[in-house]
């Protein structure tokens, strides 16, 4: 038999099936639906990564109190928020910073505090995360630019340049320049606001460090939340950041074992966040692959009824020359177009479940992000229901072409 | 490819009759006992013949189609179709021969359901790699034959039992083969239809010298016959020739 005709017969069995057998679709239809959608996912996330990453000051090392790895915790901007991880015992202090000033490769040194503290701003109170930062450094040093005003200078004391969020979304009114906050009871002047950036700068207030401490709770001078070091060039933060270590380690009077300190890269930030961005895409993956299965173990379920139906004209099939390949092509073929049918759906599904993403409000997402099914990602998802559909015809096929043509002729 | 050459060495080959059984039994294993559905039957069906099998049912009638139609082998003894042992033969090599040699008319019909009319005529043709537009005319030319030409694009179920077993008739001669093999063709048929489909075998039978075996219980079929082999309980009980039709 010809495979254009082995493809009709499948056909003809397919669009002749009852109600039943549609409803066994539904399992592949999910299965493919999330594959597709996961996978597209995760496609998106890492594209956006890259994007950030391209963006990102990749020469920035941050040292934060503690051992834990400071994650996540600088914006793009690479001035923005501080660690939150800080434990109560250890410091960074300026007698770090001194430590630290004769190692090759630094470009710039300075030291960070924040703290979150109550801004009112025309009657208005917003609870907002306060940067102190050394002005004379961090306008040289961050990546961020003034959409109007200026940066902070070295003369500069209760000012504060603001994120564009702090800026346009945070109160009712928008904060102009020149305009005052009062954070703890201190008038503090604004002279400029950042360009959007996407990361956490978009809501802080940075303000020169020696007023900052007087305006955090806890805050104390020249102990800071973090140092943020800036390498001369993105090739050698790693070895920056390798020396930053053994010479903290060796003034700070700590091994290995009890070090009370740690010194990430940016680039290793990133790398932190899309391994855990991998193991939760094979984590979903995983969830995928075994509604997948469920739908496979339904479509053999529902071909092995279909074949039992069908005993009597794969008898008589038999007798007017169908030799077994015939039937096991022709059943395979009808398992595989399941397959394939449900496929279709699925990817239809994954393409809604995929576009809805960005109203679920996904935050490691740019909110500008637009994202849609890739053709690769399709034609991978039909590929991947027409497989199961195969897979999960074979034995039921191979049963049908089995048969006797005695046995299935006398079949009632 | 060298299934082909087999076939085609059984289906030319016409030095020997068309069909023999020689000794021929079948033997079911019904759980712990043994039931003997035929005891050494002797035949020979030779080539352009109108032959009844006759019997009740229970006779081994049905048994005895199956081996006929090459859908079965003989627990001991042989079959010979055109001389060829068809126990030699591979399951593939004989579906190739039913395919070629035989057309099935079944008492139920057995159309595909699936498929309308036109398309199930060229269901044999289909599993012989027939070219599409041949099969296609063939089958085309076979329904108006059997006064069907208005119905091929309806599906079995939207036609009445005598059209269905029309249909079936012209499916059988799809592949244009030497034998038609008709298991109680008028079983299911209101006794006018039924002499309908038996003049039409008749005719085709007359006309084109087609060997048709019909096994029926319906004594009065025996009319149409030139050859009536009465079995019983698995034994051939009279062979009567019926020369002057």
């Amino acid at each position: 038999m010809r495979n254009s005709s082995y493809f009709k017969m499948a056909l003809t069995i397919l669009l002749h099936s009852k109600v039943r057998s549609w409803l066994t679709i539904i399992g592949i239809v999910i299965g493919v639906g999330a594959v597709v959608g996961i996978i597209s996912l995760s496609e998106n996330m890492q594209k956006d990564m890259e994007d950030r990453l391209s963006e990102m000051d990749l020469t920035a090392i941050i040292i934060s109190p503690g051992s834990s790895r400071a994650m996540m915790a600088m914006g793009p901007g690479g001035g923005g928020g501080g660690p939150s991880s800080s434990s109560e015992d250890t410091n960074l202090t300026k007698k770090d910073i001194i430590a630290l000033r004769s190692i090759d490769g630094i470009k710039y040194i300075y030291g960070q505090i924040s703290g979150r503290e109550e801004v009112y701003f025309l009657g208005e109170k917003a609870e907002l995360t306060i940067t102190g930062v050394d002005p004379q450094v961090w306008q040289y040093a961050s990546t961020s630019t003034a959409k109007s005003g200026r940066l902070l200078e070295p003369s500069d004391n209760y000012v504060a340049v603001i994120g564009s969020g702090v800026a346009e979304d945070v109160f009712d009114h928008e904060v102009g320049l020149n305009q005052v906050l009062t954070i703890s009871g201190k008038s503090v002047r604004v002279v400029g606001i950042l360009e959007s950036e996407g990361g956490s700068t978009d809501n802080s207030i940075i303000m020169p460090i020696d007023a900052a401490v007087t305006l955090i709770e806890d805050a104390q001078p020249d102990v800071f939340d973090s140092i943020i070091v800036k390498a001369e060039s993105m090739e050698i933060a790693e070895t920056v950041s390798d020396d930053i270590k053994n010479k903290l380690m060796i003034s700070r009077h700590v091994t290995e074992k009890d070090i009370d300190f740690s010194v990430s890269t940016s680039a290793s930030m990133v790398e932190t966040a899309s391994e855990m961005m991998q193991s939760m895409t094979l984590f979903l993956a995983a969830i995928a692959g075994v509604s997948l299965i469920v739908g496979a173990v339904g479509i053999a379920n529902t071909m092995f009824t279909s074949v039992m139906e069908k005993t009597r004209e794969i008898g008589t099939m038999k007798a007017i020359g169908a030799t077994n390949r015939d039937i096991l092509m022709i059943f395979i073929m009808n398992s595989a177009l399941v397959g394939l049918v449900g496929g279709i759906l699925g990817v239809i599904a994954g393409s809604l479940m995929t576009s809805l993403f960005p109203l679920l409000g996904m935050q490691m997402m740019r909110s500008s992000m637009s994202i849609s099914l890739s053709p690769r990602i399709t034609v991978f998802g039909l590929f991947i229901a027409v497989a199961v559909g195969v897979i999960s015809g074979v034995v039921p096929a191979y049963k049908a072409s089995k048969m006797r043509p005695v046995d299935a002729l006398r079949y009632e | 490819m060298s299934e082909n050459i087999i076939v085609n060495s059984v289906q030319n080959n016409e030095s020997y009759p068309l069909i023999k059984l020689d000794n021929v039994w079948k033997i079911y294993q019904m759980g712990e006992v043994e039931f003997a559905a035929l005891k050494g039957v002797d035949l020979q069906i030779s080539k352009g013949e109108f032959i009844v099998i006759l019997g009740p049912s229970g006779s081994g009638k049905s048994t005895m189609m199956n081996l006929l139609g090459c859908l079965d082998l003989p627990s001991k003894g042989t079959v010979f179709l055109k001389g060829k042992d068809i126990s030699q033969l591979s399951e593939s090599e004989l579906a190739t021969i039913r395919g070629r040699m035989i057309g099935f008319i079944f008492q139920q019909f057995n159309l595909i359901p699936t498929l309308n009319t036109l398309e199930n005529v060229m269901l044999p043709l289909e599993f012989q790699n027939a070219d599409p537009f041949m099969s296609k005319k063939k089958a085309t030319e076979l329904l108006d034959l059997v006064g069907l030409s208005q119905k091929v694009n309806n599906l079995p179920s939207q036609l009445s039992g005598g059209q269905r077993q029309r249909v079936a008739i012209a499916r059988s001669l799809a592949a244009d083969p030497d034998i038609i093999l008709a298991d109680e063709p008028t079983g299911n048929l209101d006794s006018k239809t039924g002499t309908y489909i038996l003049d039409f075998l008749y005719e085709l039978h007359k006309k084109e010298g087609k060997t048709i075996i019909i096994v029926t219980h319906d004594t009065t079929l025996v009319r149409y016959a030139e050859r009536v082999v009465h079995i019983k309980d698995g034994i051939v009980e009279s062979i009567e020739d019926i020369k002057n039709n």
